[in-house]
């Protein structure tokens, strides 16, 4: 078997259990000639926008960004499926020599009437930050034409890793938060928002049926089954819920200082902390009489169907070991 | 419907813009190659994002884990050059994932920003980064010209450039150089290769790379692919053979003015014709004779298309992929009397249209480069429906919406196996093909049939 030993500048991020305290670093770049399996700033923003499906999400590059990105997540979608498709400005040399804001303004001048999205994000890959594309006024002079949203987002592949995408993806959708009036809040049904939950096997559909067996209103999901409505209208939410925080604490921050709503980050991995979740969004809103109680109900309902079904993996999975 | 948005009309002039590739980008059809060459690690220079991707659209493809290194570069490169993250890429391919040979391609990033590969390599060998007997090679592959077609040419061309040598000794050996095709059809020309006697070089060979058997151990370089010395003799060979004019031209032409080794495109051996034509090109270049076993393949593939001709007659088919696939695809469909109805290749390929256009006849619609997409294809096959498609696994969008049978050809394939395993070239690959094509149009036969007209025999 061939074996590949540890790189020197990568020592510090691989730990074994028991081997002392897992300090891992992390949060370094990747060190050059590493086979490596991260990725780059557009990828980051594609994965967080790209469930939104009643969007076009148009990138601006080389044919091969759209192409490796063209729906390989399967985010799931209750109602529409544009996001499942491809566009791609499709940038040749002559361009990268001359710009590619023409072919853009072109590309969206046939997208949008074609498909009559609720908005479009336009992506910035490597080679637009390279031309100096500038994506903003295209944008701006697009949204004017159309009456849509056209928001860019500034995912120029080399500056940084996928986690500097995924700040982009949300200072995108900040561009739309509170662009749309809320519906009324019902005193009785606290409303919140979650974040970082991208619907890949229908996540979001059971997450919202928790909390709306609770009596907690699901006012956006970032971004999963998401639709670009309720993002605009995502302000008037009284609660952000956080599940992925790598992604969405950016967001999740940025409308705390806007709109003044608190955030929490949970994590939905397990019975535990699934039900810990639930009960900490119920204790937000200590006022909503019956709220705890009703958590409770949810919970004591989905553990007494999963506790059973977990036996015969735990006697399978006891005493295994797992590399993460 | 998931294409719901997709209509029939309104014609959609895109010279700006693409929905729904029927390509991709140079650099993975210069990683797949690569991946053809023995104990080679691909390495992609540009930002960390294309590696990933191109290796995880192949690790979906052949269900295969797919090795290759970047240079990660970060906005500090990509303004101050590449040139620091790829010495650094070279001594740490070679130190730590002992590989033979490194082959760079580049990215839109680095070609672009205007890295000189060669400058780089050649400072790398000066400073002593490269072990004795290891080999640095690379190919220019930018993005944004082209298509996943071209990446895959410059890369075979740069294995001849890098290693194919002319010594005083001739030797009694062909070289093939095979298109972008699976590794079960490079397998399948050897094989064909060998039952005509004929000794052969190929390269690149991702068989035994990309359909490697499970032996419960993880092999970083399986068995396959070709080795350097097989690449180097390859110059004193007595012909190339390269099929696929877009593909494996390029690499003969060079290996041609380089080391005098003459050169004869063909088309990829795909159908009964096309498949003659390597027979016999090979069997006059190695002077052997075609064997009794090759000669009972093709009465088989012979009597497959007489037995069950009254069930292709007239069916047509609608296109999509790359073109030296399509091109000789197009030939075997017309040859058993499907008619090719729509082409589309995103590839820019301007001969192959007009070539497809004298096979498929004035009424098919043929496109290709920019704007030749999938959604291109489906507006066609909403104006006037067809009875198959032949595509990639993003074919199955349209298959669906318009339920017509998808039999899955090219690349990518992320929702199959199979075409790692069973050849499309060949007369092996032609019956299998014939086979397929008939169990679909049998199957969609049998399931829309009313009850009194369901048959038993066929």
């Amino acid at each position: 078997m061939d074996t590949a030993g540890i790189l020197d500048a990568r020592q510090a991020s691989v730990g074994v259990a028991g081997d002392g305290p897992l300090a891992l670093a992390c949060e370094k770049p990747s060190v050059a000639g590493s086979v490596s399996q991260r990725a780059c700033v557009f990828c980051g923003s594609r994965v967080v926008l790209y469930p939104v499906a009643d969007a076009l999400h148009l990138v601006h590059g080389p044919v091969g960004c759209a192409a490796y990105t063209w729906d390989i997540r399967g985010s799931l979608s209750s109602g529409p499926q544009l996001h499942r498709e491809s566009f791609s400005t499709d940038l040749r040399e002559m361009d990268v020599v001359f710009g590619g804001e023409k072919r853009l303004a072109a590309s969206l001048d046939k997208l949008i009437p074609l498909h009559k999205p609720k908005a479009a994000f336009v992506y910035a890959t490597c080679l637009v930050g390279l031309i100096g594309d500038d994506l903003g006024a295209v944008c701006r002079k697009a949204s004017a034409k159309w009456g849509i949203p056209v928001v860019p987002v500034a995912s120029e592949g080399f500056k940084g890793s996928k986690k500097d995408g995924y700040k982009a993806a949300c200072d995108s959708l900040m561009q739309l938060v509170g662009t749309r009036a809320p519906a009324p809040l019902d005193p009785a049904r606290p409303r919140i928002n979650i974040l970082g939950e991208f619907n890949i096997a229908g996540e979001a559909w059971t997450l919202r049926s928790y909390y709306e067996r609770m009596g907690v209103e699901v006012g956006a999901i970032f971004t999963g089954d998401g639709r670009i409505d309720d993002i605009c209208g995502a302000h008037g939410a009284q609660l952000n819920v956080v599940q992925c925080s790598g992604s969405m604490t950016h967001l999740a921050k940025a409308m705390e200082a806007k709109y003044g709503i608190p955030y929490i980050r949970v994590s939905y991995f397990g019975l535990e902390d699934t039900a810990e979740a639930l009960y900490e969004v119920a204790r937000k809103f200590e006022a909503v009489p019956g709220l705890l109680k009703r958590a409770q109900a949810v919970v004591l309902d989905e553990v007494s169907r999963v506790l059973p079904a977990l036996e015969g993996y735990r006697a399978e999975l006891k005493g295994r070991k797992a590399a993460l | 419907m998931l294409l719901r948005h997709t209509t029939a009309e309104p014609k959609v002039e895109r010279e700006a813009l693409t929905i729904n590739p029927s390509k991709t980008c140079q650099p993975i059809g210069a990683m797949y190659a690569a991946l053809g060459v023995h104990r080679c690690m691909p390495h992609s220079h540009g930002s960390q994002g294309c590696c990933s991707y191109h290796r995880s659209a192949l690790t979906r493809h052949y269900k295969e884990p797919v090795v290759a290194g970047s240079s990660s570069f970060t906005e500090g490169s990509s303004v101050f050059g590449g040139q620091a993250n790829l010495l650094e890429a070279i001594t740490n391919l070679f130190s730590i994932y002992h590989a033979d040979v490194v082959a760079v391609h580049t990215t839109c990033l680095s070609e672009t920003i205007g890295d000189d590969v060669p400058q780089i390599v050649a400072k790398a060998i000066a400073e002593g980064r490269i072990p004795a007997g290891k080999h640095v090679i690379h190919a220019s592959t930018p993005s944004y010209a082209g298509s996943h077609i071209t990446g895959y040419a410059s890369m075979v061309k740069s294995m001849v450039t890098s290693f194919a040598k002319r010594t005083d000794k001739r030797l009694n050996q062909v070289n093939l150089i095979p298109g972008f095709v699976e590794p079960s059809d490079m397998a399948e020309l050897r094989r064909i290769a060998n039952a005509l006697g004929a000794k052969t070089v190929m390269f690149p060979d991702t068989s035994g790379v990309l359909n490697a058997p499970q032996t419960g151990k993880y092999e970083m370089y399986p068995k396959g692919g070709a080795t350097v010395a097989e690449m180097v003799s390859a110059g004193d060979s007595l012909g190339s053979l390269a099929l696929g004019p877009l593909a494996a031209g390029s690499a003969a032409r060079h290996l041609e003015v380089q080391c005098k080794v003459p050169a004869q495109v063909l088309e990829l051996p795909i159908g009964l014709r096309a498949t003659d034509a390597f027979v016999d090109a090979l069997r006059n270049l190695s002077g052997t004779v075609v064997p009794e076993g090759l000669m009972e393949e093709r009465g088989q593939v012979m009597d497959f298309i007489t037995d069950m001709h009254q069930y292709f007659h007239g069916k047509t088919a609608a296109l999509a992929g790359d073109p030296d696939q399509l091109l000789p695809l197009a030939q075997f469909l017309r040859d058993i009397d499907i008619e090719v109805k729509y082409a589309v290749t995103g590839t820019p390929a301007p001969k192959w249209a007009k070539q497809m256009a004298a096979i498929c006849g004035p009424k098919a619609k043929i496109k290709e480069g920019g704007g030749a997409d999938l959604f291109q294809l489906h507006q066609w096959i909403k104006q006037e429906k067809v009875d198959l498609i032949f595509g990639g696994t993003y074919c199955k969008y349209i298959a669906r919406d318009e339920d017509i049978p998808l039999l899955r050809y090219g690349f990518p394939i992320y929702d199959r196996v199979g075409h790692q395993y069973f050849p499309n070239v060949g007369y092996r690959g032609a019956l299998r093909t014939l086979e397929r094509i008939l169990n679909a149009l049998l199957d969609r036969q049998d399931r829309d049939a009313a009850e009194e007209g369901f048959e038993l025999v066929m």
